[in-house]
């Protein structure tokens, strides 16, 4: 009798300890919780008033615009719309929404941006907003006017439900069905659709709508078949040196259209297979990746420069010249340029840039990034400059030393091309370079030289 | 033998209840390098160089933890209420003001690492052109307007990438993903200019299947 007493009496403090334990244990996790909830609350509550207070002034600044009379007073406007813009869209795109919900609002609010970062360079130049130009802030200042209302009506319904962002992404949420978990998701949708409706921007920026569906220049050459392509990917590799070749992915829609191949080497392995994708249009090789590992280096940057030039002529890229070159982990990242001399001149044309990766282990190429060169080369119809090397070098700063004078092609972000002098020159024991128009004298770029280890400029 | 079993088994439900509990609030372990007497690299020619500066070292800048260095980081550590051992750990680097000596100081790119992490978390055990185009996606989408227009603010984009929720993103990315984050950065895009990636497999958001496939790499679909 006295052992059953004794037996029930641990099993009733097991129990008890039991229940204690595990009450303690989920009030901590809950109030855990309950923490983080409210931080992440708070952080989520403050963008979206931020973001509505960014959209009220871009809305403000773009009704302003209006009634503004002097250019002064319109680049200050565009100043801020740029910065209000730029600043709304880091903030819906920092609200736990999901993406197809918002994409068109951030793509609103980044053409805005960007556009009127546009203007406001255009204004500094001396130019008056065009009449096309004022028709697209009007239909902007809808949108945006629309796009306040829409997210002041939200706050306010939150404010009024007592809803939280923080349930939003609550997993246990969704296993319980509860659907109020997509009420914003579906609230951001429908204003996504209507953002939709806007004007076609066209403008000097790298938004701009010509500039995101910009067509390779390389497919205007004419089409090659599957097996020719294969032919070029052996002639690149080396026949003999090739064990198995297939392709790699079953699609090659991306920017410029492709054959994607994969070759393993002869004694190597299946891991270690290369990738190459050959261009449909004209068949050229759009980047290569070998991703081997690199032994110790035994030959110098000067050599390998050489290497990946020779690699590029004998693939069909000719006029080449080196540009800057970088080393990291016994590989040297060598930037190539073509060089247009149509004109009587040597111009570097910066457009048409390829990258070439040499290990420096044994001297073999093992990786080419062309993609952009066959976006932007082409045959440019260049003419001589209007301004003389000095009559440019008069317009750079008088604190740079020059040391190196030559015309060069360079792209703005809009991708526009612009036929400039290149200065490079030292300053203060730093590196510029300094681009002039050689059209009309205009400074159209300035760059820093920044020394990173490994890095070298080859001018 | 009940009461033992018993008690045998609550130990263990408890013991597991708290260690749960312990291990899902702990700190993500922090990988630590000292650099003392005998060390050698870049990170130590950025002490010198540091100490220098502020006149706590003479020598030059070899890069090699000799005796000079070991006096001047200690004379270092007294002046900073730091304990003065003369070995240069997190504490004392971060006094110095130098970013723990990982891949990210050296190379001079500070969204190298981040990246890195990324393609490590969303796609270790991809082949190697595979963890480039994730690399490369995440590229793309800085020069989208449709999304943030930073590296950091693609990948921490609520929602965006499941190593974020998971934390699988903390993890310290191997040689691998360094490299590819390194030739995503540099321009390699194997994706063809996609800016969205899934695994068929582990996928059932529709949105995302009614997307164009522009290439298929490993278990991963691109798409634009």
């Amino acid at each position: 009798m006295e052992q059953v007493m004794k037996k029930r009496s641990i099993y009733s403090v097991i129990a008890a300890l039991l229940v204690v334990g595990v009450t303690t244990l989920s009030c901590l996790l809950y109030i855990d919780r309950m923490q983080f909830g409210n931080r992440l609350q708070g952080k989520y509550q403050k963008e979206l008033y931020d973001l509505i207070g960014n959209i009220q002034n871009l809305e403000t600044d773009l009704s302003k615009i209006g009634v503004s009379a002097s250019n002064e007073q319109c680049a200050l406007l565009f100043g801020d719309i740029w910065r209000q813009a730029g600043s709304a869209a880091d903030r819906v795109n920092s609200l736990p929404i999901t993406h197809a919900a918002i994409s068109q609002t951030s793509k609103f609010l980044n053409q805005v941006s960007d556009f009127s970062y546009t203007l406001v360079k255009n204004i500094g130049n001396g130019n008056t907003l065009t009449a096309g130009e004022w028709d697209n802030i009007k239909s902007l200042r809808n949108n945006a006017a629309y796009l306040r209302n829409e997210l002041s009506l939200l706050q306010t319904q939150m404010e009024d439900g007592g809803f939280k962002w923080s349930e939003i992404r609550y997993e246990g949420g969704r296993l319980l069905g509860r659907a109020q978990a997509n009420v914003t998701d579906e609230r951001f949708a429908s204003i996504d659709k209507e953002m939709e409706k806007r004007p076609t921007l066209i403008y000097d920026g790298p938004f701009s709508e010509n500039v995101l569906n910009i067509t390779p220049k390389v497919s205007s050459e004419p089409q090659i078949g599957l097996n020719d392509a294969k032919e070029k990917v052996m002639d690149i590799i080396g026949r003999s040196r090739i064990s198995e070749i297939g392709s790699y992915s079953s699609k090659g829609e991306g920017r410029i259209a492709v054959y994607p191949f994969y070759v393993v080497l002869k004694g190597s392995d299946k891991s270690d297979a290369i990738s190459i994708d050959i261009s449909k249009n004209g068949g050229h090789m759009v980047y290569m990746i070998n991703p081997r590992a690199v032994g110790n280096a035994s030959i110098d940057n000067k050599k390998a420069i050489d290497i990946g030039l020779k690699f590029l002529a004998d693939n069909g890229f000719k006029n080449m010249i080196p540009t800057f070159s970088q080393g990291t982990d016994n590989t040297l990242v060598i930037n190539y340029v073509y060089v247009d001399d149509s004109s009587g001149s040597n111009v570097v044309i910066y457009p048409d840039q390829i990258k070439v990766k040499v290990a420096l282990d044994n001297g073999e190429v093992i990786g080419v990034e062309a993609e952009k060169y066959l976006m932007a080369h082409h045959e440019r119809a260049l003419h001589k400059a209007k301004l003389s090397a000095s009559e440019a070098r008069a317009k750079a700063s008088k604190n740079i030393k020059i040391t190196n004078t030559r015309l060069a092609v360079i792209p703005m972000l809009s991708q526009r091309e612009v036929f400039c002098y290149e200065f490079v020159g030292t300053y203060d024991g730093t590196t510029y370079i300094v681009y002039i128009n050689a059209e009309d004298g205009n400074e159209e770029n300035i760059l820093q030289i920044i020394d990173t280890p490994g890095g070298q400029l080859a001018v | 033998m009940a009461v033992k079993k018993f008690t045998v088994l609550l130990m263990t439900v408890l013991i597991v209840c708290f260690s749960c509990y312990t291990y899902i609030n702990s700190p993500e372990a922090i990988i630590a390098v000292d650099y003392r007497w005998g060390s050698r690299g870049p990170t130590v020619v950025e002490i010198q160089r540091r100490l220098k500066n502020w006149g706590y070292y003479k020598g030059n800048l070899d890069g090699i933890y000799g005796v000079k260095t070991y006096s001047a980081v200690l004379n270092f550590q007294k002046k900073n209420g730091l304990s003065s051992d003369g070995v240069v750990g997190s504490r004392t680097l971060a006094a110095l003001g130098i970013n723990s000596g990982r891949a990210s100081a050296s190379s001079g790119n500070k969204d190298l690492y981040l990246l890195a992490c990324a393609i490590h978390g969303e796609a270790r055990g991809e082949p190697y052109t595979g963890q480039v185009a994730v690399g490369a996606v995440i590229v793309n989408r800085t020069r989208n307007p449709k999304f943030p227009s930073t590296v950091a603010g693609v990948i921490y984009q609520p929602g965006a990438f499941t190593a974020v929720t998971d934390g699988q993103i903390n993890i310290p990315p191997g040689d691998t993903a360094l490299k590819a984050a390194q030739d995503a950065l540099n321009g390699w895009d194997p994706s063809g200019g996609a800016i969205y990636y899934y695994n068929p497999a582990k996928t059932t958001n529709k949105w995302i299947w009614s997307r164009p496939i522009v290439k298929v790499i490993g278990k991963h679909y691109f798409c634009k």
